[in-house]
């Protein structure tokens, strides 16, 4: 809510003329004799004197109410204003204005309004958000008019209204194999034998087994009792690191092209959202913040938690070391999922360390399948084969290191690699 | 080492979503219908007048297409003028036009007037609300009221003098002219002063 000061009032040229009028039209009616020129000026001049004398001196109160604080990507919302005044303003016009991904849905026309002594004048208008991050309506600036538009006062009232808006998650759904299922309880069918229900094989009966679990039929056919070990459902810690080192692209909303960021905060959040649904535990460590890592956690509550570190990424480059860092400080038996360009050196080489280390890790490309590059000179066209060659070996020596490399399509797009991670993670091995 | 064009884009160089308000921001039907009210308004001071002078036509046309097209600068001035010079002489100095007459260019005057007030208030993409838009037509009809009564006022002592001169009359017209442009002069400098 906002209360708007006593403002200087200016006339308008509208006055300027109505006063022409009234100080000639009746002079000349006088001096020619003709009253029908001072029955021409009588409207203006009894409209101007009326005007004058039940004119405003301040303008009204401002208040905001957005019907939603938290909307998705294109999603709109509703926002009621609510003026109140102690005077009567013959117009009041107002223009909103908008910060971050918000837009007034109607293309930000102004609206004029009336405001009546004592009463509260509502009236609503659309909001819609362009792109996930943060909007606000900060100001709004008035234009009063008072005195039938003689008068007309300009003013900037402060005004907030926050939008938090969250990133447009694909239905994302991967297999419920992971490399290494660890924890208590959970979804994941993990190596150990325990209680589960995916079938471990059947062995025979020791002291401590349940009876519920003794298999009658192998039992009656080998005559010693047997029982059915089952795998233990687990759940797993999943790291989501963002390579927020650089953006690449353009990122024009929900609807429009998206930039390296934009794919990552996409897709981070559906995974999340989907490892978080199935109990396990999610962490997000962005690598342009990377001494403030979102350490892993289950629950909705974490979910709020890794969507406003989404919401306030942001391209930050870093140095090889930081990032190295950052990435050991991973819990050995996480799920290490990378979203990355695959651009920068730095953070390759990292990654290559974590998978010679024996580290689960997937990365997803968040490339875009189309840039438009901003020209520089004739170079540039050159210049990004160049990068797209470097790119290309980039990705070539982490395949070297087993690094599996997917692209992000949405629903399942993890499956394969993360089946072949968990035959991978339970193959026995060498022992140097 | 990265690679030659990695930073080329920083966040801080997010397409700016600023032309598509632009493209879609469009007129609407209120301030239109604000500046129609405009054009029929000067068409009827054009009009009225039982003859017209070239220069004076010329004048009253510009001011209008100005009041319209920009209603917050003097095109407003200029279409008073027009329209006053057009009538002072279109039955001559010393002419008498007929009531109705007198009474529709007072009319058809002060909407034009009014209307450009309002259209200087309206920008061309703003939405009037209903109650603005009520809410102004019943002050100007409230105004017109009282220049209708004190119109009937000056007839109806013109109609008892019945066109003889009166010195003390003169004197007491006078009198009154001055006193209601001294009321709006102390008015507007009153509104000044705030």
């Amino acid at each position: 809510v906002s209360e708007s000061p006593r403002v200087g009032w200016l006339p308008t040229p509208a006055l300027s003329s109505a006063l022409a009028v009234i100080a000639c039209l009746p002079l000349l009616a006088v001096a020619l004799s003709r009253p029908d020129l001072l029955i021409i000026a009588l409207p203006i001049l009894v409209s101007t004197v009326i005007g004058l004398f039940t004119r405003a001196y301040r303008l009204p109160k401002v208040a905001l109410e957005v019907a939603a604080g938290t909307l998705l990507e294109g999603e709109s919302t509703t926002v009621r204003w609510q003026l109140s005044g102690t005077e009567q303003l013959d117009l009041l016009q107002l223009r909103p204005n908008t910060e971050g991904w918000i837009e007034l849905a109607d293309g930000g026309a102004q609206f004029c309004t009336t405001v009546s002594p004592g009463r509260i004048t509502e009236f609503d208008f659309p909001l819609l958000s362009t792109r996930w991050g943060r909007g606000q309506l900060d100001r709004v600036a008035l234009t009063a008019y008072t005195a039938q538009g003689l008068l007309r006062a300009d003013a900037s009232v402060p005004v907030l209204a926050s939008v938090r808006i969250l990133p447009l998650r694909e239905g994302f759904t991967a297999t419920d194999a992971v490399p290494r299922a660890a924890g208590v309880v959970g979804l994941h069918r993990s190596r150990r034998v325990g209680d589960g229900v995916d079938l471990a094989g059947v062995r025979p009966f020791v002291a401590g087994d349940r009876l519920r679990r003794i298999n009658w039929p192998v039992s009656t056919r080998t005559g010693q009792l047997h029982v059915t070990a089952t795998q233990s459902d687990r759940d797993t810690e999943v790291v989501l690191v963002l390579d927020s080192t650089v953006e690449l692209g353009e990122s024009t909303g929900a609807d429009g092209t998206s930039s390296t960021i934009d794919l990552a905060v996409r897709s981070a959040a559906a995974i999340a959202e989907h490892y978080l649904r199935n109990g396990d535990r999610v962490g997000v460590l962005d690598l342009s913040r990377p001494g403030r890592p979102i350490r892993s956690r289950s629950g909705r509550g974490q979910l709020d938690v890794l969507m406003e570190l989404l919401l306030e990424l942001r391209a930050s480059p870093i140095t090889g070391q930081a990032v190295e860092r950052a990435l050991a400080r991973i819990r050995p038996n996480a799920l290490v999922i990378v979203l990355s360009p695959l651009l920068t050196e730095e953070v390759a080489t990292a990654l290559a360390g974590l998978a010679r280390a024996g580290r689960s890790i997937v990365i997803v490309d968040t490339l875009p399948g189309s840039i438009e590059l901003p020209r520089h000179s004739d170079w540039t066209e050159v210049a990004w084969q160049l990068q797209m060659l470097h790119r290309d070996n980039l990705i070539g020596g982490l395949s070297g290191h087993g690094v599996p490399i997917v692209a992000w399509l949405g629903a399942g797009s993890l499956d394969a690699v993360l089946r072949n991670l968990s035959r991978t993670a339970a193959a026995p091995r060498a022992l140097r | 080492m990265t690679g030659p064009l990695v930073r080329l884009q920083s966040s801080q160089r997010r397409v700016s979503l600023a032309p598509v308000f632009e493209q879609r921001r469009r007129w609407t039907a209120s301030a239109a219908c604000v500046r129609l009210v405009q054009v029929l308004a000067g068409t009827a001071v054009l009009l009225l007048p039982s003859r017209h002078i070239v220069i004076v036509v010329v004048l009253l046309v510009v001011g209008v297409v100005a009041a319209v097209v920009s209603p917050a600068r003097n095109g407003q001035a200029a279409a008073l003028l027009g329209g006053v010079l057009g009538w002072l002489f279109s039955d001559g100095l010393a002419g008498s036009p007929s009531l109705p007459r007198v009474l529709m260019f007072a009319v058809a005057l002060f909407v034009l007037h009014d209307s450009t007030s309002l259209a200087a208030a309206v920008p061309m993409t703003c939405q009037l609300r209903p109650e603005a838009m009520l809410g102004w037509l019943r002050r100007s009809l409230l105004a017109l009221l009282g220049a209708g009564l004190l119109a009937a006022i000056t007839l109806g002592v013109g109609a008892i003098v019945q066109g003889s001169t009166s010195a003390p009359l003169q004197l007491v017209g006078s009198a009154g002219v001055l006193a209601l442009l001294g009321v709006t002069a102390w008015l507007y400098t009153r509104s000044l002063r705030s």
